[in-house]
């Protein structure tokens, strides 16, 4: 990868962003007491991406098949290896899956990228407190519930 | 005659079937949710239903957290449930922080005479979000502060969102009130946009690396300015239900519904 001084100093205001977690005594004891808390959190089933309520148009088009399965592809290979924990509910590659089910390819893809932008650990403090869930991670539906 | 006369006396015993108000108390209080199902329903087998039986049932209907059999109980009441101001008041807010149209489904059926002043302003609030043009003064300052915050974003255009993001990337979630993501989606898009100008300049457009760049930062820049669009409605929606669940929380009873 072709990287000169200006992406390397782009890198490093990236990386310094966000707050340094290294390992010192507080996060010893808090590593220790964790072995007897820890609770195991099950990955909620995937399902594959289908297209039931779309027209025939998103049927037939091609493109519907490779997002179903470049989508499959991350989440069955890539992103069980990554252990990555979600500020949000739902995360960004099933956010997005949901979104193309609901909105269509593009608007999906787009809000999927768009969720994927917008996280950070602090996520959670740009939202009402009722659109946190009972372990602190951001509720964020594909439809919009103005009821 | 005498008979006839010690018949009518005996009368009221046959026909009114009371529920134990302690027996029920004390079936609440030890959670015997079950047991409490099966007693009401050994008294509806055995004497039929009544309005106080339907009263108890609604009653057992929060508990159980079935809203609908809640409401449907109620009706079957004869304005029992209703005329219980306390319990109106209490179902009126866990409703509203549910959804509106519960609420309006439920305030629908309870008569106007039935209503407390905290519900008399949960349905006002109610109105208020829908027209914005109403008065407003009935608030308290708390809630005040929230529908302020609502007036506000609802005013705002998501078009406008868009743009912003389109002129410096994030900065429509700065307009959308999402100061916490905006650094992480300027600095997403500055580091492919970045890297697209270096690769266009160093290895030119037709450049398989280029190409790959420009199309990634597109990709990045475009689901921002839709997101931002689309955010500022979910956002609409979020403040309208943040006011509505204060206004619940600042009305709700704290009378026990069971004593």
């Amino acid at each position: 990868m072709y990287l000169n001084r200006v992406s390397i100093l782009a890198v490093i205001c990236f990386a310094i962003s966000y707050n340094v977690n290294s390992q010192n005594l507080n996060r010893d004891s808090v590593l220790t007491n964790s072995f007897t808390n820890y609770e195991y959190f099950k990955t909620p089933n995937r399902s594959v991406l289908s297209f039931k309520e779309r027209s025939i148009w998103y049927k037939i088009n091609p493109l519907s098949y490779v997002s179903i399965g470049l989508m499959f592809t991350y989440q069955r290979f890539v992103s069980q290896q990554l252990g990555s924990e979600c500020s949000y509910e739902t995360s960004c590659s099933e956010h997005a899956k949901k979104s193309v089910e609901h909105h269509g390819i593009f608007k999906g893809i787009f809000l999927g990228f768009y969720q994927f932008q917008s996280c950070t650990s602090k996520a959670g403090y740009d939202h009402p407190d009722h659109n946190i869930n009972k372990l602190g991670k951001v509720i964020n539906p594909v439809e919009l519930n103005d009821d | 005659m005498m008979t006839r006369f010690f018949l009518l006396l005996l009368c009221p015993f046959f026909t009114i079937a009371q529920v134990n108000e302690k027996f029920v108390n004390h079936l609440v209080f030890n959670d015997l949710l079950v047991e409490h199902e099966a007693y009401l329903s050994r008294i509806e087998e055995e004497c039929g239903s009544f309005d106080s039986l339907n009263y108890y049932r609604a009653k057992l209907a929060i508990l159980k957290k079935e809203d609908l059999k809640f409401i449907e109980y109620s009706l079957a009441s004869n304005n029992l449930v209703y005329s219980d101001t306390n319990l109106v008041t209490f179902m009126s807010s866990r409703f509203l922080k549910q959804s509106r149209s519960l609420t309006n489904r439920w305030l629908g059926n309870v008569p106007s005479s039935y209503w407390s002043l905290s519900t008399n302003n949960i349905k006002k609030s109610i109105l208020l979000v829908e027209n914005n043009t109403l008065d407003a003064s009935f608030l308290k300052p708390h809630l005040k502060f929230y529908y302020d915050d609502f007036v506000t974003y609802n005013k705002r255009k998501p078009w406008v969102a868009g743009v912003m993001s389109a002129i410096i990337p994030g900065l429509g979630k700065l307009y959308n009130g999402r100061p916490r993501s905006f650094r992480t989606s300027l600095l997403v898009n500055a580091f492919f946009g970045f890297q697209m100008y270096e690769a266009i300049n160093k290895r030119g457009i037709k450049n398989y690396y280029s190409i790959l760049s420009t199309g990634i930062f597109s990709v990045f820049y475009l689901s921002n300015i839709y997101g931002s669009y689309y955010d500022l409605k979910r956002v609409k929606i979020e403040k309208k239900k943040n006011f509505l669940n204060e206004v619940a929380n600042y009305y709700k009873t704290d009378i026990p519904i069971y004593y």
